[in-house]
């Protein structure tokens, strides 16, 4: 039996997620080593090396699990993600001015990073229950619910990245189970309509960061200063690149954060043009063989899981490189795999797994 | 995956080398290395100035190790002995741009600037950085002469902006004196140094060097020791008189090299090399005395009777008296309504020209200038205003003597053409005679008297004084000796040099000026005192001065002294002695 299961196993998926985090972790080297800063780099590298074994670990060990004991694990799931977020509000650890840690007795935690993750297994089960309904506007409301309310709990820390990944996962799961685009066109209305009273809602520092995406250069040396220096670095990179550890933006620490939200802008730098095209490349691949997957799932429930777990990526790294390229206000959302981050990366690769779990056990099992 | 593609290859390949060149803005800087300055040196190669590392401590706001509190400003603070709140202020005042060092001390000694350097691991935002600034040997005694490093002003600034070698903006430059003359020399080649910095400034690659040459130096003619003794005699002899100030000079009569120059009440040049404190610069500009002004060359008193000697050697050599024929000495001489007293009591009723200079038979002298037709046993025709004011001229007085000093004073001779012009008057017969005895509109500098005495020891050179003997190179090498330059030579007979020399000598050996003898040399020479012209405001009492040479058969110094606003009409003299002494005395070595 557990021959034939692996016969579905698909390496190339795998594969690719293997390669991207070992770019990650070799680019968040590169991104942090600096000739008066050494040791930090190391550290840093062997923190995210850490995490990439303990993600692969889990990746394998959850290709042994039946991805349907999830369906069955709804509540559990569902209240454990909103107590995980509501213990990082209540006792969550400053970090960066925001608290978005846990410390789990020996490694900090990211509990958001696996509620993108929880989100998409409880937001499946709910609308794989409800297969012939998603045209009810009852059912997307109530499927909004489920995403909202961790979504709710992750913006006070404040995190409005993480909140807007949420609503992103919610949106293209529902389109994929069907949801009707006046539904949509309703609900778009909707926001369009509570836009003013967002802006009043929404933090200093989101506000500013909005604001700054517009105008950078108003701010050279203070908000705008690293949407500029990442241009610069991008730009600085050309074809080829500067060289591996050849940066003189990242290394010489003009580029900062160049190892998580900004890893991007190191990697152009060092590696060019074609070094990213590279990336995309890996990235297309990986998105292709999930989108592959999603068609041979057994149920709509490994469907939809699939396709929420692909549009997860796909969303954050647009969000993350479209940052990097000043396309999209800087939000702190990560680049999948690559940016530094253990819960990310954690969260990426147990992903990784559960779709090849789903793979695995695809619809027509050959005796 | 496209609309990324596409927006990356706009901002790599596109807009790439735009990026490039923001990116080699970023990392890379050229520092400027400042050349070491030319050293100063007096004739017998004595340092004057001393080039002393001075140690500052910035602290870089950004760099500081926050993990707990003010722990890193604390241990600074207990390293440095300085107080913690002081650092917190500093830093407070300078929180736009919290990258840039805030210098926080200053002056730093030696030690503590190593100790900070151990500690530099745990003082991560602490920098420490030494700079050479300018210290003075004995500043005061020194300090018109050699000037003084201070702040560039912004017409320095603008002018060198179109050299290629700029100033920074909050360099030192020379001030004053000769710092100020020789800048261009002292200063040398800036060097340059590319290099690559991290996102602090931090220093992380160095790329390339063009070195930085040193400045040249400058070697004085200035004899330390005698400009010492000088400083020393002078400021005991205003002391004693209760006078406001004075100035002394000293001139080597065969070449015109200043050996000693200077001006009391002077100030500490070593105020400015680390920045004067407004305190101190208010002081210096308001004290009514002007310790920042060279009273030897930039200030001018009325000669009073110094003018003697000048006015004998003019008459001699017009043969307008006889220089072995007695004269009548009245103890007043009425002329044109006038009366012209003898200064002092002892003067013999009867005088040969030489005795009459010896003995200071003023009225003699006023005879000698306007003539004294009809009076008894003195009945001379004198030199006239043409003739007086002509020789006057041709001494060197009314015209700067071009020392190589900033700021030198002309003096003042007047002439019927300024009288007409400033008065609406023509001039007078009663004009000449006070030329003659030093007062009226005429002024005088006391490096003018020095330079008019030297010529008549050294029979006639009129020297334009100098005090700058060499030019060396950082390595030793002689790059300019400034050779003597006459300015002319004036039509002086031996004889008339004899007899003036003769009437110089007697005074130390006989005269009023006994007290300057010294042992085993002959002085010649002269004082007497003036009263401050009305011109002069705020000057009051009596000026004294003295003025003399040595050996008196073979002059190699000519002093000049005056002593401004004291009490004592003598106060100049011991000055003088005390300089020739220095300058003369048996057991020098002397380099020449």
């Amino acid at each position: 039996m557990t021959i034939k299961l692996w016969r579905h196993f698909d390496p190339i998926l795998v594969a690719a997620a293997l390669l991207l985090t070992i770019i990650g972790v070799v680019m968040v080297y590169a991104a942090l080593s600096s000739p008066k800063a050494h040791a930090v780099a190391l550290s840093a590298t062997l923190h995210e090396a850490s995490y990439a074994v303990l993600g692969l670990l889990l990746l394998v060990a959850v290709c042994f699990l039946d991805y349907r004991v999830f369906r069955t694990l709804f509540w559990p799931l569902f209240i454990g993600n909103a107590l995980l977020l509501l213990a990082v509000l209540a006792a969550g650890r400053a970090s960066h001015g925001a608290q978005r840690w846990l410390s789990l007795g020996f490694f900090p935690f990211q509990p958001s990073e696996l509620g993108k993750l929880l989100l998409i297994l409880t937001l499946a089960k709910i609308l794989a229950d409800r297969d012939q309904q998603i045209t009810k506007l009852r059912i997307v409301l109530l499927a909004l619910l489920i995403a909202a309310i961790p979504a709710a709990l992750v913006y006070p820390q404040p995190d409005l990245g993480t909140a807007v990944v949420y609503l992103a996962i919610w949106l293209g799961m529902t389109m994929a189970a069907g949801m009707r685009v006046r539904h949509l066109a309703l609900l778009v209305v909707a926001c369009a309509a509570a836009t003013p009273f967002a802006m009043k809602l929404l933090r200093g520092y989101m506000l500013q960061r909005l604001t700054i995406f517009l105008h950078p250069e108003s701010d050279p040396t203070g908000a705008g200063y690293n949407i500029i220096q990442a241009l610069i670095a991008i730009g600085n990179g050309g074809w080829i690149g500067q060289g591996f550890l050849k940066g003189t933006q990242s290394q010489l620490s003009f580029l900062r954060v160049g190892q998580s939200d900004f890893i991007f802008s190191a990697i152009a730098e060092q590696l060019g043009f074609l070094g990213c095209l590279l990336l995309f490349g890996l990235f297309a691949l990986l998105l292709t063989r999930l989108l592959d997957t999603a068609g041979l799932a057994q149920d709509l429930y490994g469907r939809l899981v699939t396709i929420g777990i692909m549009w997860m990526l796909l969303f954050q790294m647009f969000v993350n490189v479209g940052m990097n390229l000043q396309l999209m206000p800087v939000t702190g959302v990560p680049l999948p795999f690559i940016s530094a981050g253990g819960s990310s990366l954690v969260t990426s690769l147990l992903a990784v797994g559960i779709v090849q779990s789903i793979r695995m056990r695809q619809k027509k099992i050959v005796f | 995956m496209l609309l990324l593609a596409g927006r990356l290859w706009y901002v790599q390949i596109v807009m790439g080398p735009h990026f490039r060149q923001m990116a080699e803005q970023n990392h890379l800087r050229i520092d400027v290395i400042e050349p070491p300055r030319g050293m100063i040196y007096d004739r017998y190669d004595q340092e004057l100035v001393e080039n002393v590392p001075l140690w500052t401590v910035s602290v870089v706001p950004s760099d500081l190790d926050r993990s707990a509190g003010d722990h890193e400003l604390s241990l600074l603070a207990s390293l440095t002995g300085a107080d913690l709140s002081r650092f917190q202020l500093a830093l407070r005042q300078n929180q736009d741009n919290p990258v840039v060092p805030v210098t926080v001390l200053s002056g730093v000694p030696r030690d503590t600037a190593l100790t900070l350097m151990e500690y530099s691991d745990v003082l991560p935002g602490v920098q420490v950085q030494s700079r050479a600034f300018r210290q003075y040997v004995d500043g005061p005694a020194f300090a018109q002469i050699l000037g003084y490093m201070g702040q560039i002003d912004q017409a320095q600034y603008t002018a060198s902006l179109h050299t290629d070698q700029p100033y920074a903006l909050n360099a030192d430059v020379g001030q004053a004196g000769v710092e100020q003359r020789y800048e261009t020399d002292l200063r040398g080649k800036l060097g340059h140094q590319t290099v690559a910095v991290d996102v602090r400034g931090r220093v992380v690659n160095q790329l390339g060097t063009d070195p930085a040459a040193p400045g040249n130096s400058v070697e004085l003619t200035l004899d330390a020791s005698v400009q010492r003794a000088a400083y020393s005699a002078l400021g005991d002899a205003i002391n004693r008189s209760h006078a406001t100030g004075g100035a002394a000079v000293a001139i080597d009569p065969r070449d015109g090299a200043v050996v000693a120059l200077l001006s009391l009440p002077s100030f500490d040049n070593n105020l400015f090399a680390n920045g004067i404190s407004q305190a101190d610069w208010l002081r210096l500009n308001q004290d009514p005395s002007h310790p920042l002004l060279n009273h030897a060359v930039a200030a001018q008193y009325p000669p009073g009777p110094m003018l003697e000697p000048f006015i004998a050697a003019a008459a001699l050599q017009e043969q307008v008296v006889g220089a072995d024929k007695a004269y009548a000495c009245p103890s007043v001489l009425a002329q044109q309504g006038w009366t012209f007293h003898n200064w002092l009591s002892t003067t013999p009723a009867s005088v040969t020209l030489p005795q009459a200079l010896a003995q200071r038979c003023d009225t003699l002298f006023a005879a000698l200038a306007g003539g004294a037709k009809g009076s008894p046993g003195l009945d001379l025709s004198g030199l006239g205003q043409q003739k007086l004011l002509s020789w006057l001229q041709q001494f060197g007085f009314g015209s700067p003597t071009d020392i190589d000093l900033p700021a030198e004073s002309a003096g003042f001779v007047p002439t019927p053409t300024w009288k007409q012009q400033a008065m609406n008057a023509g001039w007078s017969p009663i004009d000449t005679y006070l030329v003659a005895a030093g007062a009226g509109p005429l002024s005088v500098t006391p490096v003018q008297i020095a330079v008019a005495m030297a010529a008549l020891a050294n029979d006639g050179t009129v020297w334009q004084p100098q005090i700058i003997q060499r030019l060396l190179s950082p390595d030793g090498h002689v790059l300019g000796h400034l050779s003597p330059k006459a300015t002319r030579r004036l039509d002086l007979s031996r004889s008339t040099l004899q007899s003036v020399g003769l009437g110089l000598t007697d005074s130390v050996t006989n005269g009023p000026s006994k007290a300057a003898k010294l042992a085993g040399i002959a002085v010649a020479g002269m004082g007497g005192a003036a009263t401050a012209g009305s011109d002069n405001v705020g000057e009051q009492g009596l000026n004294s001065w003295w003025a003399g040479y040595a050996p008196a058969s073979d002059p190699q110094l000519v002093v000049t002294v005056l002593v401004t606003g004291g009490t004592d009409p003598d106060a100049a003299l011991p000055v003088g002695r005390a300089m020739l002494e220095a300058a003369l005395k048996p057991n020098r070595t002397d380099g020449a």
